[in-house]
């Protein structure tokens, strides 16, 4: 006798199949077959079949799918034309997914490139090779960019769905509200950089939580982004500030695993300085 | 599969020159977490000081059962790296560490590295450094590192066209490579390596900055097959680094 969590576990199942089918249909134009595997876990449903597979996050409007014959030297190849099918296949899911299309602030088509080098020829390179373009749609909200949004859709070598992942999730009137209310900020305030750098930009916006994960976080935040001092230093820093100047809260998207705090002992000879 | 992972937010204060960073610790927590509930091992979690440049520096350090990074199967660094403006083929590719021992803190790559050899155990080097693995040198650098490593991500770029300091990038990379446990493991997208760095390398970085991953082989097809297939729990056997193929994404 099934205990009460596989009860559920069923019954969430049964119940997700026919919506899942039809949206695996209507947002993507799969068609999963008469008797997919259905899958319930955490935050997440999804069905598969051996051909496709379509899932999304239960706490946010968070889409993956894929053809499995899609892929750079999969069965189905992947896309390497021109942009105008893979801009045009981003808007149609988008929208079918229920992204309203004034979100959609640009659509960047982003290559893939691909090269090899013998060690003992490492000079003589081949061309580059392009192994697959891709689409990703950047979001805007009434003037606020929302940088941790996006749709990313690629293709297959003959124009068909390769794969689909899409994170847009709801933001609030007042999540909204606040961002606009530090985009007034960031036009009149500039913060005072840490030792080592100058500030390179001070922008407003809505940060949330990543696609793959257990939460959902959106924060608004004005984003200062520092360039080094010295010019070389890589990574840059990135202060992320609410109202008042001070750090905002991080979205989550998994509880991380904090290392043990204690000093590491001093090397051996042979690794010291 | 064991991992260790090293994450350095603060430099200034160690006496290197900055900025300090913020969210370079929380990353590291938050890729160590996707390992970790994905049934790998943690063998070292080093943080600020206690990750040195000796952790990197082949012979010289990177086997310390401390803490060096050839120790284990999988090495994840945030941190630090050094961009030229422009690098040219001959630039070197840097970790930036800022450590209390084992100095020099920053270490050159093709110069200093070599991963697998000899007792080594490194197969996954994931670097979110910046700029260690510019394209206009690689092949200066990057055949060296591969003396048994498999695979090693990183990023090309400026410092007019770099990495933002960042949580999801290394984190969501975690997510995607660690192997979930099913059905999470079907319902959340998992990649190879080449394939979850090319989604997931291009989070929070400017216009202009690639990300790169690279592999190697005997032979070309065999690189070019681990670059778009490898995952890290294929267990496959240490590559010859004859060859090496590398792919990118510029933002």
């Amino acid at each position: 006798m099934p205990d009460a969590n596989e009860k559920l576990a069923e019954l969430n199942r049964r119940i997700e199949r026919p919506r899942l089918l039809e949206e695996a249909s209507a947002i993507v134009g799969f068609d999963l077959g008469a008797r997919p595997e259905v899958g319930v876990a955490a935050n997440a449903v999804g069905i598969r079949s051996r051909a496709y597979s379509y899932s999304r996050r239960v706490d946010s409007l968070t889409v993956f799918a894929r053809d499995a014959a899609y892929g750079i030297d999969g069965r189905a190849g992947a896309w390497t034309g021109a942009a105008r099918p893979l801009e045009a296949a981003c808007r149609r899911i988008a929208r079918a997914a229920g992204v309203p299309p004034r979100e959609i602030a640009a659509i960047d088509i982003l290559t893939d490139l691909g090269q090899s080098a013998r060690r003992d020829a490492s000079e003589d390179l081949s061309e580059p090779t392009v192994l697959q373009r891709v689409a990703v749609a950047r979001r805007v909200v009434d003037g606020v960019p929302v940088w941790s949004s996006f749709c990313s859709v690629a293709l297959t070598r003959e124009g068909e769905l390769g794969e689909v992942e899409l994170h847009w999730p709801q933001i609030t009137a007042v999540a909204l509200r606040e961002a606009q209310h530090l985009g007034e900020l960031s036009g009149r305030w500039k913060p005072d950089p840490p030792e080592g750098a100058v500030v390179e930009e001070v922008d407003a916006g809505i940060i949330h939580s990543p696609a793959i994960g257990f939460m959902m976080d959106i924060v608004p935040v004005i984003r200062v982004i520092y360039g080094p001092r010295d010019g070389e230093h890589g990574r840059k820093a990135v202060d992320y500030l609410d109202r008042h100047g001070s750090s905002v809260a991080m979205p989550r998207d998994i509880d991380g695993m904090p290392a043990k705090s204690y000093e590491r002992s001093s090397p051996p000879t042979s690794t010291a300085s | 599969m064991r991992y260790s992972t090293g994450a350095v937010n603060v430099y200034v204060a160690n006496g290197c020159s900055g900025p300090d960073l913020k969210l370079c610790i929380k990353e590291a927590n938050a890729f160590a977490a996707w390992y970790q509930v994905s049934g790998h091992t943690s063998v070292s979690r080093w943080q600020d000081g206690n990750v040195w440049g000796s952790d990197f520096r082949d012979g010289g350090g990177d086997l310390d059962p401390g803490g060096g990074a050839d120790i284990t199967e999988i090495y994840f660094y945030s941190g630090h790296g050094t961009c030229q403006n422009p690098p040219t083929s001959t630039s070197p590719d840097f970790i930036s560490t800022c450590g209390n021992f084992g100095k020099p803190s920053r270490v050159d790559i093709g110069a200093e590295c070599g991963f697998g050899n000899g007792s080594g155990t490194l197969q996954f080097l994931f670097l979110d450094a910046s700029c260690p693995m510019d394209l206009v040198s690689i092949t200066t650098n990057w055949f060296a590192p591969f003396a048994g490593l498999h695979m090693a991500v990183g990023h090309s770029g400026t410092s007019n066209a770099d990495t933002l300091d960042s949580v999801d990038r290394g984190s969501q990379f975690g997510a995607r490579t660690a192997g979930l446990p099913d059905p999470a493991g079907w319902l959340f997208p998992q990649q190879s390596v080449g394939d979850a760095w090319m989604a997931t390398g291009t989070i929070d970085i400017q216009s202009g900055c690639s990300a790169v991953v690279v592999a190697a082989g005997r032979t070309e097809s065999e690189a070019v097959d681990r670059r778009e297939h490898e995952r890290i729990d294929d267990h496959r056997a240490d590559p010859d680094s004859t060859w090496i193929a590398w792919r990118w994404r510029t933002r």
